[in-house]
């Protein structure tokens, strides 16, 4: 494992062979998740079109991820500041009155249309939040100070808060989710990140309270079977195919609730359901076998990641998988009140997969790529004002 | 910096989510499966119904009285309805409703958390077509059947009407045959569209609505309409409260006519009066009144049936009697020493009093109270309309002094309801059986095919045919000679009697009384028996000015609907030019 690359980029990195279970395990999550998809999507689509675009967002989302593998940390370091305006500009963006590019769907202005493609900017801001999180970090250290915090918070909140305004109150809650378990697995001082954690809690309690749209969810979450006509109906549905699906499933392909809309969103936020009617006990949970196996591996990329930053990165990145597909199950199985996220992989939705595998070609980077020189000790983790030498030292090096 | 321990937690944390995950997919598919299969069989075909079209009331020409037509109301469900929805609601439907744009966003916006918002009521089919063909999601168009009464006021007493919703008769024969008119609905079982449309190939089962049946009536509602103008322009001369006529075919008990003053549109609550006029829209034939000197005519029948008097059988009328300490006079008030004596046809000629209340005591009170309960008036009339009752005042009789029993002989301190009072009229017409008083001829389903037909048979004979024969002969003396000349109809033999009932209220005779008059046409051989009540009239108020010329001239009208020609074809062709 310790073999050096023959010509690194960047002296101070090596390069190793790239994870191969982590690539083997991302290859299964994709191709499952593309036969998923052309299940769901087949009976309303022309089996010609939906080939087309599978096959654009697979090389789209292939090209994304060779892209982010083969570009150097330092690109990223460089790249972070301005991933952090890009996506909180692109997110505000939506919220301008009469904006050309902004398209609203089903209520929420989710979308930027460029030219015949439409994008969903919160799903790249997952992606940024995961860079700027990295490169904060690198720069702040594990131990931040109160300005250190408002600093991070300043930003983190204007994204999370341009979210939820779409509305998209699940995106915004996954974004959450996903930087909170980040912070935590990078090892932040955990008695602030508790506090801000509870703090959170509270501010989501009130809001719910406040809110009747929210508490209605809520109610409704309690028993979707009261509002089985209604509010409820989806997840009613939802459970119904699951319940259908029994050991081995109906066979993939043959889903019932899948048609005529009788499962609303069945091949985007609630296609696990139809995996479930599909496929059966015994498939579905060899599939949540796989998403285990393939976060486990995500999480030891980290682990052996020798600095900070792409140890932050893989972190991330597998942290805001993991954390989309608990949130997206537990709506699905009715464990969490009804938000709408894509279940990484498996939802149909462009933006979602092809940022998805822009992310996972990050987390390849990382595991082919090992710090050559440590940088524990120029880590200035009590003042954390400095930046580490290292990163000086890259930033004048490139600006040759 | 190198501590995976968080990393580790963080991976533990992920797992337990995820195995939790999948705990509860094992629980739901294992477990629960069973039950969820249950309730989404349940759910999934859901059962709609199709409404039924409600039978119509028809006279017995066919003249449609109530008939039901489809409308369309367009409602909206603003929690299937996305912005984009409502903005094209929005949009579209005020051209073809002729609703403000603003209108219809504030129900929309006002009823956001409502599934079932009507935006208009009542469409013609043509723009309910319009509004389909839109198709905007959570625009619906329902159908309901309106009432419609196309003669108005005509017959509306017996018609009845309808509940404020128009989905269920709640008076008169809309409400007794309600289950007939009403028809059954039918369902379908399906899968639905949050638009509530049968989603294709899932119809599982179709059980199509079966029409209301139609009612053909024994009313005449041409006949009802003149009888209608007539009452209202009495009423209107005479200041009355109220006024009825009933004509009723003598043999098989059909009512030809059973027509109220004031009346009102059954369709159009506007015109009952505010605060509701009982009178326009109840029907008053069911509910008890005293009906005056016309029961005299019973009375004798009674006695001469019993055999207590002959029709030789003289009395003395002096003009006054004392009972109990109270003086009866005659309604003349006249009073003589030197009585002449007089036989039943005399005394009911002039309508005494004093005379009939002296053959009601030859035949005693146990004997009338027998030809009471023959001639029906302790039993329901047994007519197909609600609030059929027996009459007020034969309860208790053996409490009854001598008082309360010479005023029953005159009609008086007893109050039967007019039906019952023309039923035990037509007995003395017919020869004396009682018919079952109808206003239902027969039924018929949605294609036309008679479904049921009333019953004529003859009830059980109340008074030997001989008696209702001599009885007959008196009440044609009566309007030859007596108090009752102004009823005489032209080329028409009848007979017949007046009366005039005093009111009581609260124990105080009121001022006004009840002008009362029932006959038979034509004598020879009656097929009619009009009863005509003309409730509170100003002044004297006396039967035969008031209530007799109804029945001079609605009888020969009734004759020649029913196709009986005049004894006196002279007259015949003067009243043909008349009307």
């Amino acid at each position: 494992m310790k073999r050096r690359a023959k010509r690194p980029v960047i002296p101070r990195y090596t390069y190793t062979p790239p994870d191969a279970g982590y690539i083997f395990l991302l290859m299964v999550m994709t191709g499952l998740g593309l036969l998923m998809t052309w299940s769901t999507s087949i009976w309303f689509s022309d089996p010609e079109e939906l080939l087309k675009k599978l096959g654009f967002i697979l090389g789209v989302g292939l090209t994304l991820l060779l892209a982010c593998l083969l570009l150097p940390p330092n690109f990223w370091r460089r790249a972070a500041p301005l991933a952090a305006i890009l996506s909180v500009a692109a997110l505000v963006s939506l919220k301008i009155p009469r904006n050309p590019l902004a398209v609203e769907v089903n209520g929420a202005t989710s979308w930027l249309a460029v030219g015949p493609i439409t994008v969903q900017p919160s799903e790249y801001a997952k992606l940024a939040a995961v860079l700027v999180t990295a490169w904060y970090i690198e720069r702040k250290g594990t131990r931040w100070g109160l300005l250190d915090w408002i600093g991070y918070m300043a930003w983190f909140g204007v994204l999370t808060a341009a979210i939820a305004v779409q509305p998209d109150l699940g995106t915004a809650v996954v974004l959450v989710g996903l930087v909170v378990a980040t912070l935590f697995a990078s090892g932040i001082d955990w008695k602030v990140l508790a506090a801000g954690i509870l703090l959170g809690i509270i501010a989501f309690s009130y809001a719910v309270q406040e809110f009747d749209h929210a508490r209605e969810r809520i109610e409704v979450w309690r028993n979707p079977w009261a509002y089985s006509r209604d509010a409820g109906y989806q997840n009613v549905q939802a459970q119904i195919a699951i319940a259908r699906g029994g050991l081995f499933g109906v066979g993939f392909g043959s889903s019932l609730y899948k048609l005529d809309d009788r499962l609303p969103e069945a091949e985007s936020d609630f296609v696990f359901a139809i995996m479930a009617e599909e496929l059966g006990l015994v498939g579905t949970l060899a599939i949540i076998a796989v998403m285990c196996l393939f976060f486990w591996r995500g999480y030891v990329i980290a682990s052996r990641a020798k600095d900070l930053f792409q140890r932050v990165i893989a972190i991330g990145v597998t942290s805001w998988m993991a954390v989309q597909s608990i949130v997206n199950i537990g709506v699905v199985l009715g464990v969490l009140p009804n938000t709408g996220v894509p279940l990484p992989f498996f939802s149909a939705g462009g933006s979602s997969f092809t940022a998805l595998l822009a992310g996972a070609g990050l987390v390849i980077g990382v595991s082919m790529r090992e710090r050559v020189n440590p940088e524990g000790e120029q880590t200035h983790a009590r003042t954390g004002t400095r930046t580490p030498r290292s990163v000086r030292t890259m930033r004048g090096r490139t600006a040759e | 910096m190198k501590s995976n321990g968080r990393i580790i937690v963080t991976t533990l944390l992920v797992t337990a989510g995820l195995l939790g995950m999948a705990g509860r997919l094992a629980y739901i598919m294992v477990e629960q499966a069973p039950k969820i299969n249950q309730l989404a069989e349940d759910m999934r075909l859901v059962e709609r119904k199709i409404p039924a079209i409600r039978g119509s009331i028809l006279d017995r020409n066919g003249v449609p009285l109530a008939v039901s037509y489809p409308v369309y109301d367009v409602v909206a469900n603003p929690l299937l309805m996305k912005e984009a929805d409502e903005d094209e609601a929005v949009m579209k439907l005020p051209e073809i409703l002729g609703v403000p744009a603003e209108t219809i966003r504030q129900l929309l916006v006002e009823n956001a958390d409502r599934g079932y918002v009507p935006i208009k009521k009542g469409l013609a089919p043509r723009e309910q077509e319009a509004i389909r063909s839109l198709k905007i999601e959570g625009i619906d168009v329902v159908e309901r059947f309106v009432r419609d009464y196309p003669q108005g006021t005509v017959a509306n007493h017996v018609v009845g009407f309808m509940n404020p919703e128009d989905t269920e008769g709640e008076y008169g024969l809309e409400a007794y045959y309600e289950k007939e008119l009403a028809g059954t609905p039918g369902w379908v079982a399906a899968e639905w569209t949050g638009n509530g449309i049968p989603i294709e190939g899932t119809v599982a089962s179709r059980i199509d609505p079966v029409p209301g049946r139609n009612l053909v009536l024994t009313i005449d509602a041409s006949l009802n309409r003149e009888a209608e103008k007539l009452l209202a322009k009495v009423v209107k001369e005479e200041d009355a409260k109220r006024a009825l006529v009933i004509a009723m075919d003598v043999e098989t008990g059909e009512i030809l006519v059973m027509a109220m003053v004031p009346g009102a549109d059954p369709g159009d609550r506007n015109t009952w009066g505010d605060p509701l006029e009982q009178d326009r829209v109840y029907n008053w034939a069911v509910e008890p009144l005293s009906p005056g000197s016309i029961f005299k005519p019973l009375t004798i029948a009674a006695a001469l049936d019993a055999g207590a008097i002959t029709t030789e059988t003289v009395f003395y009328d002096k003009g006054w009697v004392e009972i109990d300490g109270w003086r009866i006079y005659n309604w003349t008030f006249e009073t003589t020493d030197n009585p002449k004596p007089e036989t039943a046809k005399e005394l009911l000629a002039r309508s005494s009093n004093i005379g009939l209340i002296q053959i009601g005591q030859r035949m005693g009170y146990q004997t009338f109270a027998e030809f009471l309960a023959r001639f029906g008036f302790m039993e329901k009339s047994g007519i197909d309309f609600p609030g059929d009752r027996a009459a007020l005042g034969v309860e208790n009789l053996e409490e009854k002094r001598a008082i309360d029993w010479a005023n029953m002989f005159i009609g008086q301190h007893i109050e039967p309801t007019p039906i019952q009072v023309i039923r035990a009229h037509a007995a003395i017409a017919n020869g004396g059986y009682l018919v079952t008083p109808h206003l239902v001829r027969e039924i018929r389903d949605a294609e036309g095919n008679v479904v049921w037909r009333a019953p004529t048979e003859k009830g059980r004979q109340a008074i030997s045919a001989e008696t209702a024969a001599e009885v007959r002969e008196m009440m044609v003396y009566v309007i030859e000679e007596g108090t009752s000349r102004a009823a005489k109809p032209k080329g028409y033999t009848v007979g017949g009697k007046t009366g005039t009932a005093q009111k009581f209220e609260g124990g105080r005779m009121k001022d006004r009384m009840t002008a009362t008059f029932t006959g038979f046409i034509p004598a020879d051989k009656p097929r009619v028996q009009v009863l005509v009540m003309v409730d509170e009239p100003r002044g004297a108020g006396y039967g035969g000015v008031v209530a007799a010329p109804i029945f001079r001239e609605l009888a020969p009208k009734i004759m020649q609907t029913l196709g009986i020609p005049p004894e006196q074809p002279d007259n015949a062709v003067n009243r043909g030019g008349e009307s």
